[in-house]
């Protein structure tokens, strides 16, 4: 008995036998599972700030207005908050205009310890969010985490739909650069929604980002080689002890569509372009829709579409036609050379040369 | 003057320049047969793109390579002839250097040659991928000015005397020793990062050697 039970246990730590609750749960049940974890992790955070508050008997605790945020602040020196909350104000005032009322009531909690600063949203919000920042941290530097926690509370009051579909919150203060990474997984996608955008073909936009409203989105957004590509970059991984998914990869990987689709269907379908290029869209068209842009996406409901073109004020053709213009620009050519890359590295060849010439080395 | 100087410096070092234009000439070619030869365009992009890269590594590893190997072979006979033949030329020695110099430069074009035929022969024999694009010349440019430079910085090493390049060495030495015993120290300053960063830096002296060296790429 003893023998069977080692073997047992030991073909389960080698991972031959998928354990108990794979076996056995549901999608359904499995979810729950995460929403409950979820619950736990929420509660468990918001215990850890009240121990955190109760373990500092003579800390300061002041409210700092920033506009329209109250920012608690708890510790020994709050001036580095102070002097951080001017600069986060002016931040989501140029960023925001008069949309910034929309933060209204929204709190966040910083407490200021001897070598970290945690910031928190709390009040009403779904979930509270910390991080930690060194004591060296320069008040410019918390300013800008002050805007990015500020920001979150904007994403927080948006519905499951667009969180759902935008994966990544609300853009705060996107740079250059993020647009060319967003060009690059836009060149670089495997799909051919993605390609068809790249030529400019605005329905193909439409499937790339997610835009195509539909109940089958594996099928609506991926073509039938494009569905082969995804399972194919899922690779067979643990599925290879459950012999039924082994075959369907196989025959899927073989050429058959049929079995492309069944591989994937209870997997969670995202769009085929990533959140980093959905993301510049969504910017693109805050942008695009000035002072009121954000308080329009706030309040506009509907399909993701229509949210973004409430907030952008114009058409949804022209705001993806300008969004790809944008972003096919932003793309530049990073392998040339830049004159000033070419000219400094002239400067320092003759300045090496002047040096070598200056030597007295058989004087 | 020059022209013997050019023929002595070509004679030193023409076996391993020679193997070098090959090598440059063929790496564009390689990295491009990688990622599918004439076949790339079946291929996806992203795959095109992290074939390139895997090859980006070796052409400003080749180019430093091919200005030390230029620098050392120009100066190499003349410290171990006590700098006889230098002495005994009616020269003083800034002109006697700037001829040696030039003849770097001039010996300099054959792998520039070849790594610019071999860019444009590997992205005229293949259909780039839709979104990519081929940078034959971009390519070509970074890796003479990259050659060119790295040449430059190790003739000025190795034309100046031994306690010079010591120099050069000690202070190296000097940096990392000083910042692994700041951090034994537990003194959290950051001494060698700021000092590359401003080395690799566009306006910094080894900035051309950062950046992308891809032949094909968004």
């Amino acid at each position: 008995m003893r023998r069977l039970t080692f073997g047992t246990l030991a073909l389960a730590a080698a991972g031959v036998l998928p354990p108990r609750t794979v076996q056995a749960q549901t999608v359904e049940e499995l979810r729950a599972r995460v929403a409950q974890l979820e619950q736990q992790w929420n509660e468990a955070n918001e215990l850890a700030r009240r121990v955190n508050a109760a373990l500092l008997p003579k800390s300061h605790v002041d409210t700092i207005a920033m506009g329209p945020i109250a920012l608690v602040a708890i510790g020994d020196d709050l001036t580095l908050i102070r002097d951080a909350a001017d600069g986060a104000l002016q931040l989501l005032s140029d960023h925001l205009g008069s949309d910034i009322e929309l933060l209204r009531g929204v709190e966040i909690y910083a407490l200021v310890r001897e070598h970290t600063v945690g910031l928190g949203l709390t009040s009403g919000m779904e979930q509270s969010r910390s991080f930690i920042l060194f004591e060296e941290t320069k008040a410019a530097d918390l300013a800008g985490s002050l805007v990015h926690t500020a920001l979150e509370a904007l994403d927080l009051t948006q519905d499951g739909a667009w969180r759902d579909w935008l994966d990544v919150g609300t853009p705060t203060l996107l740079s250059t650069v993020d647009f060319v990474r967003a060009y690059e997984s836009l060149a670089t996608s495997p799909f051919d929604a993605s390609s068809k955008c790249l030529l400019g073909e605005l329905g193909g936009c439409r499937l790339a980002l997610g835009l195509t409203e539909t109940s089958e989105p594996l099928l609506t957004w991926y073509s039938e080689a494009d569905r082969r590509t995804l399972v194919e970059n899922s690779g067979r991984g643990p599925e290879r002890f459950f012999p039924n998914r082994a075959t369907m990869y196989d025959r899927c990987v073989e050429g058959d569509g049929e079995s492309c689709s069944t591989f994937m269907k209870d997997r969670s379908i995202q769009p085929p372009l990533p959140p980093n290029v959905r993301v510049t869209l969504v910017q693109h068209a805050l942008v695009m829709g000035g002072d009121g842009a954000y308080g329009r996406l706030h309040r506009a409901g509907g399909t993701m579409e229509e949210r973004l073109t409430a907030a952008a004020g114009v058409s949804g053709d022209s705001l993806i036609a300008s969004w790809r213009a944008v972003l096919v620009d932003s793309a530049g050519h990073p392998t040339a050379v830049s004159w000033p890359l070419g000219l400094a590295a002239v400067f320092w060849a003759m300045a090496f040369s002047a040096m070598a010439l200056r030597s007295t080395r058989w004087r | 003057m020059f022209q013997v100087i050019l023929s002595t410096q070509w004679k030193w070092a023409r076996l391993p320049l020679l193997l070098a234009t090959i090598t440059a000439f063929t790496v564009p070619i390689l990295s491009v047969q990688g990622a599918g030869g004439s076949q790339i365009q079946g291929a996806m992009a992203f795959s095109v793109l992290a074939t390139m890269e895997n090859w980006a590594v070796w052409y400003p590893l080749l180019a430093a390579a091919i200005g030390l190997l230029l620098a050392v072979t120009a100066w190499g006979p003349d410290h171990r002839q006590g700098h006889t033949y230098a002495l005994s030329l009616p020269l003083p020695r800034w002109q006697y250097a700037m001829l040696r110099l030039g003849a770097g430069f001039v010996l300099l074009a054959a792998p520039a040659i070849g790594i610019a035929l071999g860019s444009v022969l590997a992205s005229a024999t293949a259909t780039v991928p839709l979104g990519l694009t081929a940078y034959p010349a971009a390519l070509a440019i970074r890796f003479t000015l990259a050659a060119v430079l790295a040449f430059t910085i190790f003739f000025a090493i190795a034309g100046g005397s031994t306690r010079t390049a010591g120099y050069v060495l000690a202070t190296m030495a000097a940096l990392l020793i000083g910042h692994r015993l700041l951090g034994v120290v537990a003194i959290d300053i950051d001494v060698i990062g700021p000092i590359l960063e401003r080395l690799y830096d566009f306006r910094g002296p080894l900035g051309i050697f950062g950046g992308r060296w891809m032949l094909i790429d968004v």
